[in-house]
């Protein structure tokens, strides 16, 4: 099984002290002990930066962004059957942020049921399931 | 490039567990094939490192990237595909 880190987690994850730490910390612990993949976009990478860039703390997103390689089991491109899906999710979702569909159709593409994210506009997208951490845990009694 | 060399399954079978032999006893691995000798070369390759997530996982934490709420993030990265003019 594999499940799809939102940009969010990674960012949580890169303060000890964030309120979410410990959250993203027991889920990454709790797919190491049942062989869970985790997978996210060079999207993610891209909005690292961007993020990192307008708090004013590029060099930590630099370290983010390069620890997040280094966690993630995949990292997914956007090839032509991701965009295409992208552009029919557009079509079908006006209303949300455009770099959300971009999330959305790498998973679609890559056959991926579940998004973590702390975001919970994704939970209007019909084609996957969308939890957060404790709620990803919760489903398992954690 | 060489040409190519087949062996029989028979052959194949025998000759793997012949050059094991050669090789766990520090021979060159040669086998015969007709009138040619065949050299093989066995190297020990490493195990594929498992990666340690939760060192990873400490090692984020310490990078104190300032953390903001979630509807400050989301503002944030809104903006990536604004054009500035």
């Amino acid at each position: 099984m594999t499940i799809y880190f939102d940009t969010n987690i990674f960012i949580y994850l890169s303060d000890e002290n964030s309120a979410y730490f410990l959250q993203v910390k027991d889920l990454i612990q709790y797919c190491e002990d049942n062989k869970i993949k985790i997978a996210t976009s060079v999207e993610t990478i891209q909005e690292i930066i961007h993020f990192s860039i307008n708090t004013q703390d590029l060099p930590f997103g630099f370290n983010t962004a390069n620890k997040t390689l280094d966690l993630v089991d995949e990292l997914y491109i956007l090839d032509k059957k991701t965009v295409e899906n992208y552009l029919t999710i557009v079509n079908k979702y006006r209303n949300r942020e455009s770099r959300d569909f971009i999330h959305l159709a790498t998973c679609i593409n890559q056959k991926i049921g579940t998004i973590i994210t702390y975001d919970h506009g994704f939970k209007k997208f019909k084609e996957i399931k969308v939890f957060t951490p404790q709620e990803f845990l919760n489903k398992f009694n954690l | 490039m060489s040409d190519q060399i087949v062996f029989t399954a028979t052959e194949a079978r025998q000759n793997f567990f012949e050059l094991l032999r050669m090789a766990e006893a520090g021979k060159e691995p040669i086998v015969m094939k007709k009138d040619s000798r065949i050299k093989f070369k066995i190297v020990r390759t490493q195990a594929k490192k498992m990666k340690d997530k939760m060192k990873i996982v400490r090692e984020m934490g310490k990078i104190g990237l300032k953390t903001l709420p979630i509807n400050q993030i989301n503002k944030i990265l809104s903006t990536i595909h604004e054009i500035k003019l």
